[in-house]
C-alpha cells in the first residue's frame, strides 16, 4: 500500500509538476550567470585569482553559498549585504515542497487515505515525497549552475577556489584553505540540511497551516543571517559558514547530529499531529 | 456609485474583522516590541557606560562630552535600526505578511461563488477595482500598525535626541541616503516619511499579490510567487551590478532610513514603486473590462 501511495505522490507531486522543475533549472541557470560577470571584474582587480582555473563548483558555491559571519560594530560603517541569491535558493526549494501534500489532501488524497484506512501511510509517503522532491530540486539547481559554468568556460569539478570567499563576504584570514576546497562533502551536507528543513516545514504545516509554517521558517532563516549560532539552524544551510571552509564556522558534525534528530522528530511528531488533524473540515491554506 | 461605496465599506470591514489580520498584527506587534526592548538594552548599556566613565562636576554636569545622543528614538525604532536581526526579519518577510490578511480573498470568493453574486449586482470593473483598493488598504494598515507601535513604544523608553551630524557613523544615515538630509534637519519628518514609504510599499505589494490571484488558481502561488520573484530580481540585479554601480536596487534596502550596501536613489525607488502601483491596477482594470461570461 505504501508503495502505491509513494508512486502516486511521485507521479502527481513531482513528475506532473515538470514545469516547476524547468523553472528551477532556468532560474538558477540565470542566477549563476552573474558569477561570470563578477569574474570579469576580478580579472581586472584580482588577476592572481586566476592562477587556478575556475571550476563549475565555484559557480554553484557563489550562487548558493550564503555569506560569512557578519561583523557589525557600532560606530563603524558596515558594508555587509544580505545574501539574497542564497535566500532565493533556499526559499524556492522550500516553496517547492510546501503545498502539494495539502492541496492533494483537499482532493483525491482524502479519498485515498480513507480507502487505505491508515493516516500513517499517507504521512510517511508525503515525508518520502518531500525528501525526494527536495533532492531533485537541489540536484537540478546544482546541474543548472554547473551547466552554466561549463558553457562559460569553467572546468568541470567539485574543487572550489577560495577566491569565491570574497564574493561571499567571508573573512579571508580564517579560511581553512588558501587555494581550493573539496566541495563534495559540503554540498552533500547542504542537501541533507535542506531535506531536514523540508521535513520540518511539512511537520509544522500540519500544526500551524502551510502558509504560517513557510512564514515562520522564512523568518527563522533570516534571523540566522546576522546571528551565527547553532540555535539558528539556518546557519547550517550556508556553506560559507561551515567549519569545513572557515575556521570560525558552525560544526558540520554537530549539525549532522541535530538534523538527524530534527528529521526523526519531524516525522514522528508531524505524524502524531496529523493523526489528530481534522482532515474533513480543514482548508488548504 | 452608492453601491460601490457600500461594497468598499463592506470589504474594509472584512479586512479588520478577519482573524488573519489579527494574527499578523499580533505577530508583528510582538516582533517590534521585542526589537524595542533590544534597542532599549543598547541605550541603557551606553547610558551606564557614560555615567561610569565620564566624571561629573559638583553641579552634576559632565566634565567630558557624553556620547548619549548616539542612541536616540530616531535611530532606535524599527525603521531606522540597520544591520539588526529583527528589522531584517521584519522587512524581508513584509511582502508575505502584508498579503495574508486580504489578498487571497478574491480566490476564496471565486471558489465559493460569492464573486458572481457581487459582480451581477455591482458590475465587473467596480468589483475588481474595489478589491484592488481594499487589498492596497489592507497592506497599508498591516504595516502601519506595527510601525506606529514601534515608534511610540521606543519613544516611551529612549529620549528623542536630535541626531547630530557629527555622529553620523553611529546612525549610519548618510547624505547619500534618500532621507539623509531631512534626517538631520527634521528627524521626526524623516521618520514619518520613512513610515509612509514602508506603508506605500506594503499597500502596493498587497495589490501585486491580488493581481496575481486574478490569473492563477493556486493560492500558495498567489501569495509567495511574487515574493520569490522579487527576491530573485533583487539577487540578479545585485549580482549583475557588483563593483560596477553602487546605486541601491533592492527595494528592501529603501525601506529603512539607511541602506547598508548601496547609494539610495530617489528615481530608482520611485520607478520601482510606480511599477508596483500601476501594473496590478492595470491587471485589475483589464480583468474588469473583459467581456466574458460570468
Amino acid at each position: 500500500m505504501f508503495y502505491k501511495f509513494l508512486h502516486h505522490d511521485l507521479t502527481y507531486g513531482l513528475l506532473l509538476h515538470w514545469k516547476r522543475c524547468i523553472v528551477t533549472f532556468l532560474m538558477f541557470f540565470c542566477l549563476s550567470f552573474s558569477h561570470f560577470l563578477t569574474l570579469r571584474i576580478y580579472e581586472l582587480i584580482h588577476p592572481e585569482f586566476f592562477d587556478a582555473p575556475v571550476t563549475t563548483a565555484d559557480y554553484f558555491f557563489a550562487m548558493a553559498g550564503g555569506c560569512g559571519q557578519p561583523e557589525i560594530l557600532d560606530g563603524a560603517p558596515s558594508f555587509f549585504s544580505i545574501p539574497t541569491s542564497w535566500a532565493v535558493f533556499v526559499l524556492w526549494i522550500l516553496f517547492a515542497c510546501l503545498y502539494y501534500p495539502f492541496v492533494e489532501l483537499q482532493g483525491i488524497g482524502k479519498q485515498l487515505m480513507v480507502l487505505s484506512g491508515s493516516r500513517w501511510i499517507w504521512w510517511l509517503s508525503k515525508c518520502v515525497w518531500a525528501v525526494v522532491n527536495t533532492m531533485v530540486h537541489f540536484l537540478l539547481a546544482l546541474l543548472s549552475s554547473m551547466a552554466c559554468g561549463l558553457l562559460l568556460g569553467a572546468k568541470p569539478g567539485m574543487q572550489a577556489n577560495s577566491y569565491v570567499a570574497l564574493e561571499l563576504q567571508m573573512r579571508m584570514d580564517r579560511l581553512t584553505s588558501t587555494t581550493t576546497w573539496d566541495m563534495g562533502a559540503v554540498f552533500l551536507f547542504f542537501c541533507f540540511s535542506l531535506v531536514a528543513f523540508a521535513l520540518m516545514q511539512l511537520a509544522l504545516s500540519v500544526v500551524i497551516r502551510p502558509v504560517f509554517s513557510y512564514l515562520a521558517i522564512s523568518a527563522y532563516l533570516f534571523a540566522g543571517i546576522y546571528l551565527q549560532s547553532p540555535c539558528f539552524l539556518g546557519n547550517y544551510l550556508m556553506p560559507a559558514r561551515y567549519d569545513l571552509l572557515t575556521g570560525t564556522g558552525v560544526s558540520t558534525g554537530q549539525g549532522l547530529l541535530i538534523f538527524v534528530w530534527l528529521i526523526a522528530l519531524s516525522i514522528l511528531l508531524g505524524g502524531l499531529c496529523f493523526c489528530h488533524m481534522d482532515v474533513l473540515g480543514g482548508t488548504s491554506d | 456609485m452608492a453601491l460601490f461605496w457600500r461594497f468598499l465599506k463592506g470589504e474594509i470591514y472584512k479586512i479588520f474583522h478577519s482573524r488573519f489580520f489579527l494574527i499578523v498584527a499580533a505577530v508583528w506587534i510582538v516582533l517590534v516590541i521585542l526589537d524595542g526592548c533590544l534597542a532599549y538594552r543598547t541605550y541603557a548599556g551606553n547610558l551606564r557606560l557614560t555615567l561610569d566613565t565620564i566624571p561629573t562636576g559638583q553641579d552634576g554636569t559632565f566634565q567630558d562630552y557624553p556620547f548619549l545622543q548616539i542612541y536616540s528614538l530616531y535611530n532606535s525604532w524599527i525603521g531606522a535600526r540597520v544591520n539588526q536581526p529583527i528589522p531584517l526579519i521584519f522587512f524581508y518577510t513584509m511582502p508575505v505578511y502584508t498579503v495574508i490578511p486580504y489578498s487571497w480573498s478574491y480566490l476564496s470568493e471565486k471558489r465559493s461563488g460569492y464573486r458572481l453574486t457581487v459582480i451581477a449586482k455591482l458590475g465587473r470593473l467596480p468589483y475588481y477595482l474595489g478589491k484592488y483598493i481594499s487589498a492596497f488598504l489592507s497592506g497599508v494598515c498591516t504595516a502601519l500598525i506595527p510601525l506606529l507601535v514601534s515608534f511610540t513604544f521606543v519613544a516611551c523608553l529612549i529620549p528623542a535626541y536630535r541626531p547630530d551630524v557629527n555622529f553620523a557613523l553611529y546612525y549610519q544615515v548618510q547624505s547619500t541616503d534618500l532621507l539623509g538630509n531631512l534626517y538631520y534637519i527634521h528627524p521626526l519628518a524623516a521618520s514619518l516619511a520613512d513610515m509612509g514609504m514602508i506603508c506605500l510599499f506594503a499597500g502596493c505589494w498587497a495589490g501585486v499579490s491580488y493581481a496575481v490571484s486574478l490569473y492563477v488558481n493556486n493560492q500558495f502561488a498567489a501569495l509567495f510567487a511574487p515574493y520569490l520573484v522579487l527576491l530573485y530580481l533583487t539577487a540578479t540585479a545585485e549580482k549583475a551590478q557588483v563593483y560596477r554601480s553602487y546605486v541601491e536596487v533592492s527595494l528592501f534596502d529603501y525601506l529603512q532610513l539607511s541602506s547598508p550596501s548601496g547609494i539610495q536613489n530617489a528615481w530608482v525607488f520611485l520607478g520601482e514603486m510606480a511599477f508596483l502601483l500601476i501594473a496590478p491596477l492595470l491587471a485589475a482594470c483589464l480583468r474588469g473590462v473583459q467581456n466574458d461570461v460570468l
